[in-house]
């Protein structure tokens, strides 16, 4: 029997090391988790026409999200009703129909089971087509990126999204729009689906050290820290964790830190252009935060990096394993000369042969797998940079550090992963004060 | 698809020992001497990975392929400073990148002194106590003579056979 309510101390910012090894943890984790928190699917920028469809992995189940004849989205099971067969092994592509390979049952864009062959001759009226469709999964959209979720029980994405939504605004609506940009790479992790999901929400620590080789090459801003030479200095940045475990880091004017060059440059100048504008658009704090560097998480396993601009997907395979998929952002207006430079410089920092996503893989393979051992996997983890610093931001209705480099994040995004694991279902989580995660988050 | 014109056996063997000597440059870390020796300055490094789609699927407007590698002799240049650098985690302890290279064909190329060359690359490589990966990928390259005449890469495109990349990253000179 797992005792839940110990893999994590909220009050002291520690985890137990068995999350990112045990068997049946990873299982109560589909259960609570994945089965019920919305999961990144696709944007409208991949599906824009009807017909349009993309694959998208949730949790372990494999999905496809299909535009509609009516401008509409929809998200299926990728499996045939029949006797359970993958029904499309494209990745993504335009079509009329999904006609399974086996027995060459036809499902509609809208997931009915549309044709069946020699349907009378060898069913004879004993099939109900109308129940025997793609099963349909909630789909909807933040800002043109898709999620869908298991749980019919689950708030919208929006109020999921929640205090959250406040800084995805800075980069998803500033201008105009986001769009992610693919296709994806796609690439295995021997790791725990944990470890780089709370290194983008909430690790601004490691930069200096693990990515030292590469920034004291990439050169711009950030290179100075390379090696640990240099502290960030007061006002660097902050640390931001919200109710349902989503967060971010934010380095004030950053943004372009990792482009370098002349992509370096000519972001700086769009952001220079439009800061005005979205200050005027968002409030004074949020113009004071475009432009510059966010790394985060959208709990639980879907992370981004603006400014850098890419964006992740940690879909597990067990519990020591991952897929990682790597999209590009970008703001829709920026001009395309600056998007192909943006794009160029995102894979090269953090695609498939990433200077820097390299550089993170042995820290992420060896916290996950040295827990075979089972003295090692009897200890805790820290997370207690900050501790005590912590404390609401009025404007957002979120909980800030008051500094570039801590583990408020970390602490969050594990609050609200023990909160999953022990309710019962979204009914318990809601029927809560929805303030009560500060005091417990403040330990007031 | 354009004429291909066959080589002598000497131009042939030159470039066979050349690509080889470069596997060993590679799989000894001798990647100054490499990027000094045997790439044109004009250098265009890619690596390619391709979305699955339907044979018959022309409708669909997304792009279908993304470069893990699209390197300039800047870019390559710094990678090749990335691996020097005494803080790249990584590659302490060394790493082991072995190329095995073969179905090699040579053709002229659109310009005098320039050579096609396709081959098919399996790539093992090792690192840490447990891990060892495989890649498999084909090459198309351009080759040209330099001043000296010297045969130097121009142009090199990995196709990645693999979808989903099971050796977790393509962090080294394909």
């Amino acid at each position: 029997m797992i005792d839940v309510a110990s893999l994590v101390d909220v009050k002291n910012g520690t985890q137990a090391k068995s999350i990112f090894w045990d068997e049946q943890i990873y299982q109560l984790e589909l259960e609570r988790i994945f089965d019920r928190c919305w999961l990144f699917i696709t944007h409208d920028s991949l599906i824009p026409n009807p017909g349009d469809f993309t694959t998208a992995i949730m949790g372990e189940d494999e999905v496809i999200v299909v535009r509609q004849m009516n401008g509409g989205v929809k998200a299926f099971l990728n499996v045939c009703a029949h006797r359970g067969t993958r029904v499309c092994s494209a990745e993504a592509g335009n079509t009329r129909a999904f006609v399974c390979t086996y027995h060459g049952w036809a499902y509609g864009l809208d997931g009915t089971l549309q044709g069946v062959p020699f349907e009378n001759e060898f069913y004879k009226g004993v099939l109900d087509k109308s129940t025997h469709g793609l099963t349909e999964i909630r789909a909807e959209n933040y800002m043109g990126f898709w999620y869908g979720n298991f749980d019919q029980q689950a708030p919208s994405l929006y109020d999921y999204l929640g205090e959250f939504r406040f800084y995805l605004d800075v980069w998803m609506d500033s201008t105009g729009g986001a769009e992610l940009v693919g296709p994806p790479s796609r690439s295995l992790l021997k790791c725990n689906w944990k470890t780089p999901a709370e290194n983008f929400v909430g690790d601004a620590y490691h930069v200096g050290w693990t990515h030292a080789a590469s920034l004291s090459v990439l050169g711009g801003e950030l290179s100075a820290m390379s090696g640990n030479k240099m502290v960030p200095p007061v006002g660097a940045g902050v640390q931001i964790t919200t109710r349902f475990g989503h967060g971010l880091g934010i380095l004030t004017d950053a943004g372009p830190a990792l482009l370098g060059g002349k992509a370096g440059d000519m972001a700086r100048k769009w952001y220079g252009e439009n800061r005005k504008k979205v200050a005027e658009k968002m409030g004074k704090t949020r113009g004071g935060y475009y432009g510059s560097h966010f790394n985060s998480t959208v709990f639980p396993n879907n992370s981004y990096l603006w400014g850098t601009n890419t964006f992740k997907v940690w879909a597990p395979r067990g519990p020591h394993h991952i897929e990682v998929f790597t999209w590009g952002i970008v703001e829709k207006n920026m001009p395309d000369e600056l998007k192909e430079a943006i794009l160029d410089m995102a894979t090269r920092t953090f695609g498939t042969a990433g200077m820097l996503e390299g550089d993170d893989a042995d820290n992420m393979e060896s916290m996950t797998h040295l827990n075979r051992g089972r003295q090692i996997r009897k200890g805790r983890l820290n997370a207690q940079m900050g501790l005590g610093d912590d404390k609401v931001d009025q404007e957002s209705g979120a909980i800030i550090g008051p500094s570039a480099v801590g583990e408020t994040s970390y602490r969050g995004y594990y609050r609200a992963y023990r909160e999953y694991l022990m309710a019962k279902d979204w009914d318990e989580l809601l029927n809560k004060d929805p303030d009560a995660w500060k005091r417990e988050f403040l330990g007031r | 698809m354009d004429a291909l014109k066959s080589v002598t056996h000497d131009i042939y063997h030159e470039i066979e020992q050349t690509i080889y000597r470069e596997a060993r440059l590679i799989c000894e870390e001798n990647l100054r001497e490499w990027i000094d020796t045997l790439i044109d300055k004009d250098i265009l490094y890619q690596a390619v990975n391709r979305q699955l789609r339907f044979r018959k699927d022309n409708r669909y407007t997304g792009k279908d392929s993304t470069y893990s590698l699209n390197e300039n002799y800047y870019y390559l240049e710094m990678r090749v400073r990335q691996s020097e650098s005494p803080m790249q985690w990584t590659a302490d302890p060394r790493e082991i990148v072995r190329h095995f290279i073969n179905n090699m064909e040579v053709y002229e190329g659109e310009k005098p002194g320039e050579y096609r060359v396709f081959t098919n690359c399996l790539v093992v490589r090792n690192r840490r106590i447990y891990e060892e990966m495989t890649y498999s990928y084909s090459r198309k390259d351009i080759w040209r003579r330099d001043a000296n005449g010297q045969l130097r890469l121009l142009h090199r495109l990995c196709d990645i056979d693999e979808r989903f990349v099971t050796g977790k990253n393509l962090n080294f000179m394909l």
